[in-house]
């Protein structure tokens, strides 16, 4: 662990209702992580510990060689000290200012001139792009303008870590597809270590570079968004990356499972032992009749449910292994599949993956 | 064909023994009104108004409830940041001996201001001898007593507010390296202002209304401490007429004052 550049957390938070938060995060400047999770995971506990908002109760944290907090030496910095800047989940923007006081805030706050703040919010106003919106006040903003505006007024401090909690939550779908791609531009010009907060999996695999999963207040996972799509390591990250995710024991390419008693046949004949198998719902498929040739896994079962996902419809199967397949709304039309359906499903040996457990 | 574009309104009828207990309970505050109206000299109205004694008071009364105003907005604005933001011990009973001269009588308070600041009060006679400023029967008293009686209205309102605002705007504004202090100046204070000018208003009513606490304390001397209420009171006795012109214009302001406060003040959740 090399100190003096970035981020290095260790973060250990108890609340009063049982609930521990215990997390290490390493940050180099110039990256951005995410840290991905379902509600209660421990996500605002996390950005209030980073931003000074609460104390932690043991750990440390460093940025760019700076304690920040530290439980055992007894140093806590107030938020005012950090230079963290965050954009918080509802931007929380100042309603009495408009929209260039409202990044001259932190400038002006920190002991410059007003007309000295006025001109870094300018450049800031400049640099995304909100100059027709200089004057407005926040309540005559759309959400994504004020999620442009609350970057800028985080960045207009120019702090040493820039901290984003749910930036794209508060908006509606078509307008988080579309800002997701400016907010990855804005963060590129971010020179300072990055950390998304957010429980939307498209989020953290399309603009970090690092994902950490956070369940029950543990990074229970830490990767690549490549790494975490293709070998998830709990149900949770699976599901999330919209895979099946089966435990079970590898003997000569022939799968005992832990929980179900079909077997299943996978092409990986060397990882043996315990395993973790994933199956992508698209490589299963479904049939009205017993498929003809001679797929390796195949087996009789019946539709549990059927739920029509835009261009794909997403069909759960329960016995005798409880998978998610997804089919063309096309296929479902054609084969006349309804809840109860009976049918055939297979998968080739080859699409079933594993990894050592 | 209905002609009107809204949804169908659906009249509820009031219960009638709801309704004439109302309109009773109206009639106690409308009557008196009448009174005052029936009574006044309309003809002689301008030239009482403007008669030296009332001028006097009308000025005094100005002075002394803006002063009070002032000095509870410097004092009772803190006062409320802490009640609200601070857990210490005995809060709860501090609240209550600030909140206190809202329900105590006001002669009470203007007999308690006279031990403790007259000539020969706890702080008054060490004052008196060390500077030879004497409280009771100057127009600082007047403000004291004024002070005393209307700043819990203030203190009140700011601590609702301040306990109903969201801290995480607060917060939000300390990551941006603001200090407690800016914070307060550049957050909270604006974030409170309908509360802060809806307390400051209610303030300078009940100072401007001020007459026991006043009387006990500041005594009756026109022009520096005869206010308006304790020149009704005194005009009762030798010109009703100016009595009734003087509660006229008592009576214009604070209604001009509660009308224009109803949005701010009665609609409040």
């Amino acid at each position: 662990m090399t100190s003096g550049q970035g981020l290095v957390a260790n973060l250990v938070v108890r609340r009063s209702e049982g609930f521990n938060l215990d997390i290490n995060l390493s940050i180099r400047p110039g990256s951005t992580a995410a840290l991905l999770g379902p509600n209660g995971s421990g996500k605002s506990t996390t950005v209030d510990a980073l931003a000074g908002i609460i104390a932690i109760d043991a750990g440390r944290i460093e940025l760019d060689g700076r304690v920040l907090d530290d439980a055992q030496a007894g140093i806590y910095e107030p938020s005012e000290n950090r230079r963290v800047g965050v954009v918080f989940q509802r931007y929380l923007l100042f309603d009495h200012l408009d929209v260039i006081d409202n990044i001259a805030f932190g400038p002006a706050a920190s002991g410059r001139r007003r007309r000295e703040a006025r001109a870094i919010a300018h450049k800031w106003i400049d640099a995304l792009d909100l100059g027709e919106l200089a004057h407005r006040h926040p309540d005559q903003l759309s959400g994504g303008q004020a999620q442009r505006v609350a970057l800028a007024r985080a960045l207009a401090t120019a702090p040493d870590l820039l901290l984003l909690d749910e930036p794209l939550a508060a908006l509606d779908i078509a307008t988080r597809t579309r800002l997701r791609q400016t907010l990855a531009s804005h963060l590129e010009d971010f020179a300072g270590p990055r950390l998304m907060i957010t429980h939307d999996p498209a989020d953290a695999f399309l603009l970090a570079d690092q994902v950490h999963i956070l369940e029950d207040g543990r990074i229970s996972q830490t990767g690549t968004p490549d790494d975490i799509r293709r070998r998830p390591a709990t149900p949770y990250v699976a599901a999330l990356a919209g895979l099946n995710l089966l435990t079970g024991s590898n003997a000569a390419g022939t799968l005992t499972l832990d929980d179900h008693p079909q077997k299943l046949q996978s092409a990986n004949t060397h990882t043996a032992g315990r395993v973790l198998i994933t199956i992508a719902p698209n490589a299963i498929a479904l049939h009205t009749q017993q498929p003809h040739g001679s797929p390796r896994n195949a087996w009789q079962t019946s539709i549990a449910t059927i739920e029509p996902l835009g261009e794909i419809t997403r069909v759960t199967l329960d016995r005798p292994v409880p998978l998610s397949v997804d089919i063309t709304p096309g296929a479902r039309e054609s084969m006349g599949l309804i809840q109860g359906t009976e049918i055939w499903a297979s998968v080739k040996a080859t699409e079933i993956h594993l990894n050592p457990a | 064909m209905n002609e009107s574009t809204g949804p169908r309104r659906v009249r509820e009828s009031a219960p009638w023994p709801l309704v004439v207990l109302g309109i009773i309970g109206v009639a106690l505050f409308v009557v008196p009104l009448l009174g005052l109206a029936t009574r006044t000299p309309w003809g002689d109205l301008t030239e009482l108004i403007t008669s030296d004694v009332v001028a006097d008071a009308l000025r005094l009364s100005l002075v002394t409830s803006l002063l009070a105003t002032a000095i509870s907005l410097v004092l009772g604005v803190p006062l409320a940041w802490l009640l609200a933001r601070v857990e210490f011990p005995g809060r709860n009973v501090v609240r209550a001996v600030v909140t206190l001269p809202m329900v105590l009588p006001p002669v009470v308070g203007g007999a308690a201001l006279l031990f403790a600041f007259g000539r020969r009060g706890l702080v008054g006679e060490p004052l008196n001898e060390a500077t030879g400023l004497l409280l009771p029967f100057s127009i600082w008293g007047a403000v004291l007593a004024n002070t005393f009686v209307a700043m819990p209205f203030l203190v009140i309102t700011v601590e609702g507010a301040l306990s109903g605002l969201d801290p995480h705007f607060e917060r939000a504004a300390a990551t941006l390296g603001a200090s407690r202090l800016t914070v307060f100046r550049r957050v909270t204070l604006p974030m409170i202002a309908p509360s802060l000018v809806a307390g400051a208003v209610l303030t300078w009513a009940r100072a401007l209304g001020e007459f026991g606490a006043t009387v006990t304390f500041a005594g009756n001397l026109q022009g520096r401490t005869q206010t308006l209420p304790l020149a009704v009171f005194v005009a009762l006795e030798s010109n009703r007429d100016a009595a009734v012109a003087i509660s006229l214009v008592l009576v214009a302001v604070s209604l001009t004052v509660l009308i224009g406060l109803r949005d701010r003040w009665w609609a409040r959740t």
